[in-house]
């Protein structure tokens, strides 16, 4: 490795390269899952890969390639200094933030490498067991787990020098259940940085996933309309994630001037007890992490304070354009990709309420439950619950079905009522942008409430 | 991969090597300029192997070590099947397009600046952004029983977002264009089409009632097919979680609707004779006037299904072999987008929707954000309709079709399909 980088920045050197990088990424990856009764999957694989990405005067030649020797690395290099001359247009700067030479390990209190891989398949069978005997009416089941372990080297031509090294795993459960020709299924997904254990104690949660999964199929579609909604903290933070982390991703405003009119720091987005963090510096989370993919210290950013925008997420390109200060939230899935702004641990702060004291006044509302999943367009965003209750003077009553809610930015946020006491981070999170997913992230939120938000339905 | 085949042989293990490399080039246009140019390569391989009707796999990115392959496809081969390789077969396909072939990275920032200016002399006030790719790509399959296919590809790939914002009220068009020759690439016919969208949405209206006609544009059909590609996925029918597992040869869609996967048709980026484990490619009508046709299957599905292969077993990346379709080709019906437009009072036309696939698929339920839609009155559009959910079941909507459009469209170079018009479902709008 050390070759190769002293090939580089020799190379910029000779060019007079004002910003380049050179990132090298290997990894190792198991994935096992189970399909019904029948063991699905069960493979390893091993991946070695790099890129170099040089910025012109006026904009980024990027290479990403397979081979790694030092005759490559010169063509390499050759090929993203042309591309970075090849275009014109207006200047183009970035953040400097000085030289750095870290190794960061990011410890696991059991490392999945030591578990054979007989025990990783045993202990999901296990879950899938569970699931598959639950009930006559669980039609099939689906348990994926796969771990990875990273190892990133990150050079540049302001003298970083970085190594981190960390091991993600994944676990996924999915239980079907069918009746006649309603066919409905529920899903539980967990994951994390800290080690194998964080998958060993599922058992519970396969019980759950396969009791809901069988629930859900007495219960109706809801009825699509305006509600008072309670989202849980799983959906919560699925809702701040979309409804207001991307719009904060500085890449999507800093060449839109209208829409930076829009978010414009101290504009009030919602609530005074309203306050939006992302911090990859959070421990132990699937988005934490200490640089980011353009070597720069990753620091907590508030989003909102107070219900006041007071920050965003930025690259060393746009907190330059924008004279923010930068927060190191520039991320790459992997080496195929550059780095965009991105999220990484993304939550709403706890405020005062109880769960109880969140309902106790609704007189006709969904809690809605569980997150499958969400998409914004900026102004309008969509997520989807796993489940839904309907609420009734103060009471959780019955279950309702395929509850997806959708808002828009500039009013949804000022309709939250309340915020409640019990902040939890969900650890299954993968983002998707700019073609660039699954990337590890963690959201977080306490029950909170919003009034008027529109449901689907038929 | 000779020399693994070999060692294979030499163990007595019967395996098949996959091999996928490729070259891409990509220039990026953000908000109206040029802002990067971006080329990859990359080479990976593939391991199965077959040990007492078990399949073992193991894979490499950028590195090759027959050692680790094979030391690793044997300590994972624990699932059981009944599945045999295909033999005897060596294939060479080549689509080459000399054309594409020879575009240079200065031809993609042309390409693209044309684009942005083009748009921006209409609309001054919008942003753009534009990717254009040019892709090669080449995937090997090796077994030891023989087979030996190469297939080359190359395509050129257009995507471009429009943004305009006016006050709080934020629009974005996508359009996109995927061709494996350069003479199928119509710029013209995609800008249209922005233009198109930016002229209908000066207006924001609201559908005058909540159940109404609804015509999906070629973009928008997913919605509605996603239920159906799981559904007739070899996958799903194992897992007995299809409902259309009992439905072959019974009337279940609309006679107007025909779905057929066509591994030949000669426009599709997916073109191809054998699929990702050797064997021969089949024509699948899914759906053939509304009665249930037949799943695709890769060689394991079928084994434990105990069916006959249909060429079905694509690859993503490196991953194993897993039940996947090519060509996506829907019917015409008779009309012209216009007559059925033109049938009705109202009816709201939907291009771009947030939330696909967001709920539980396998039942057909949807529920969506209208991102882009149009409300159309006795056939001249009256302005664009947001804030608003569209929800319905995909499979009640596809039993009662209300027309199909003569004119077809290719969605990413993948499914070729109408405009389709569902006579009621419902939409709920804020306030």
């Amino acid at each position: 490795m050390e070759e190769i980088k002293e090939i580089f920045l020799k190379l910029s050197k000779e060019k007079d390269v004002r910003y380049g990088e050179l990132r090298v990424e290997e990894s190792e990856i198991t994935s096992i899952s189970f399909r019904g009764k029948d063991l699905e999957e069960l493979s390893v694989s091993k991946s070695k890969g790099g890129n170099i990405r040089i910025l012109g005067r006026y904009g980024w030649g990027f290479v990403s390639f397979n081979e790694i020797n030092p005759k490559s690395i010169r063509d390499y290099f050759d090929q993203a200094y042309r591309a970075s001359n090849l275009i014109l247009g207006e200047d183009l700067d970035i953040e400097y933030s000085g030289p750095v030479v870290d190794r960061v390990v990011i410890p696991m209190e059991k490392d999945f490498r030591g578990v054979p891989l007989e025990e990783k398949k045993r202990l999901l069978s296990e879950y899938n067991n569970i699931m598959l005997s639950f009930n006559p009416k669980i039609q099939s089941t689906q348990v994926r787990y796969n771990d990875r372990f990273t190892k990133r080297y990150f050079f540049n031509t302001e003298g970083v020098d970085i190594v981190q090294e960390r091991g993600d795993i994944a676990g996924v459960l999915v239980a079907i259940a069918k009746e006649g020709d309603l066919v409905e299924q529920y899903h539980f997904s967990t994951g994390g940085i800290g080690g194998f254990q964080i998958i060993e104690d599922l058992h519970n949660e396969a019980l759950h996933t396969a009791e809901m999964a069988v629930k859900l199929l007495s219960a109706p579609v809801v009825k699509g309309g305006e509600y008072t909604v309670v989202l849980d903290q799983r959906l919560a933070g699925v809702f701040i994630h979309e409804a207001f982390g991307h719009l904060s991703e500085a890449d999507h405003v800093y060449e839109n001037e209208r829409l930076k009119e829009l978010m414009v720091i101290g504009k009030k987005f919602g609530p005074d007890f309203l306050n939006v963090v992302d911090d990859p510096t959070y421990q132990g989370l699937r988005g934490s992490y200490k640089y980011d993919d353009e070597g720069v210290l990753a620091g907590k950013t508030y989003l909102i304070k107070d219900g006041v925008l007071v920050g965003r997420l930025h690259s060393r390109e746009t907190a330059k354009k924008m004279g923010e200060r930068i927060t190191g939230n520039a991320r790459a899935i992997n080496y195929r990709f550059q780095p965009i702004v991105r999220m990484s641990n993304t939550y709403i702060e706890p405020e005062n309420y109880s769960f109880e004291e969140l309902i106790s006044d609704i007189k006709y509302g969904i809690y809605a439950v569980g997150a499958y999943g969400g998409q914004t367009s900026m102004e309008m965003f969509t997520f989807s619950a796993q489940e839904g209750y309907i609420i009734e003077n103060g009471k959780i009553g019955d279950m309702v079905r395929d509850v997806v809610l959708t808002g828009n930015v500039f009013v949804t946020l000022q309709n939250i009522e309340g915020i409640g006491n019990d902040l939890k981070f969900s650890q299954g999170g993968g983002c998707g942008k700019g073609g660039q997913s699954p990337l590890p992230v963690s959201t977080g939120s306490p029950h909170i409430r919003i009034r008027n938000v529109v449901i689907g339905g038929r | 991969m000779e020399e693994l085949i070999e060692r294979l042989r030499m163990e007595s293990i019967e395996g098949d090597i996959f091999v996928r490399r490729g070259t891409s080039t990509i220039v990026t246009f953000e908000a109206n300029r040029l802002k990067s140019i971006e080329s990859s390569e990359s080479s990976g391989i593939g391991l199965r192997v077959l040990i007492d009707n078990k399949i073992g796999y193991a894979s490499q990115y950028g590195i090759y070590e027959p050692d680790w392959l094979l030391e690793k496809a044997k300590a994972t081969a624990n699932i059981e099947t009944k599945m045999q390789l295909p033999s005897d077969t060596a294939i060479k396909e080549d689509a080459y397009d000399s054309a594409i072939e020879n575009i240079s990275i200065e031809d993609l920032t042309k390409l693209g600046k044309g684009i942005v200016d083009n748009i921006l002399s209409s609309y001054p006030d919008v942003i753009c952004n534009v990717e254009i790719g040019k892709n090669h790509g080449e995937s090997l399959i090796v077994n030891t029983k023989r087979i030996d296919c190469l297939r080359k590809k190359v395509s050129l790939t257009v995507g471009v977002h429009v943004n305009r914002i006016k006050g709080t009220d934020m629009l974005d068009v996508y359009e996109e264009t995927a061709v494996k020759r350069l003479d199928r690439l119509d710029i013209d016919r995609l800008i249209s089409k922005i233009i198109y969208a930016l002229e209908s949405s000066k207006n924001i209206v609201k559908p005058s009632k909540s159940r109404l006609p609804v015509v999906f544009t070629p973009k928008a059909v997913y919605v509605l097919l996603l239920p159906l590609m799981s559904a007739l996925s070899g996958r799903i029918l194992l897992m007995g979680a299809s409902p259309l597992q009992d439905k072959v040869g019974k009337k279940v869609f609309d006679e107007k609707f025909t779905l057929v996967d066509d591994p030949n048709n000669p426009e599709g980026l997916s073109m191809t004779s054998f699929d990702d484990e050797g064997t021969p490619t089949k024509v699948l009508p899914l759906v053939d006037s509304g009665i249930v046709g037949e799943f695709y299957f890769d060689l394991h599905t079928a084994s434990l299904l105990g069916k006959e292969p249909n060429g079905h077993g694509f690859r993503g990346g490196l991953g194993q072999p897993s039940p996947g379709l090519t060509n996506i080709i829907i019917s015409p019906g008779e009309s012209s987008i216009n007559e059925i437009l033109s049938s009705f009072d109202e009816v709201l036309i939907v291009d771009q929707m947030m939330g696909v696939g967001q709920g539980n698929i396998l039942s057909g339920e949807f529920s969506v954000n209208i991102h882009l839609g149009f409300l159309c009155k006795k056939g001249e559009i009256v302005g664009r309709v947001k804030d608003s959910m569209l929800a319905g079941n995909a499979y009640n909507a596809l039993s009662n079709i209300a027309g199909l459009s003569k004119e077809r469209e290719w969605i990413e170079g993948s499914l070729y399909s109408p405009y389709i018009c569902i006579p009621e479902l419902t939409v709920v709008s804020k306030g």
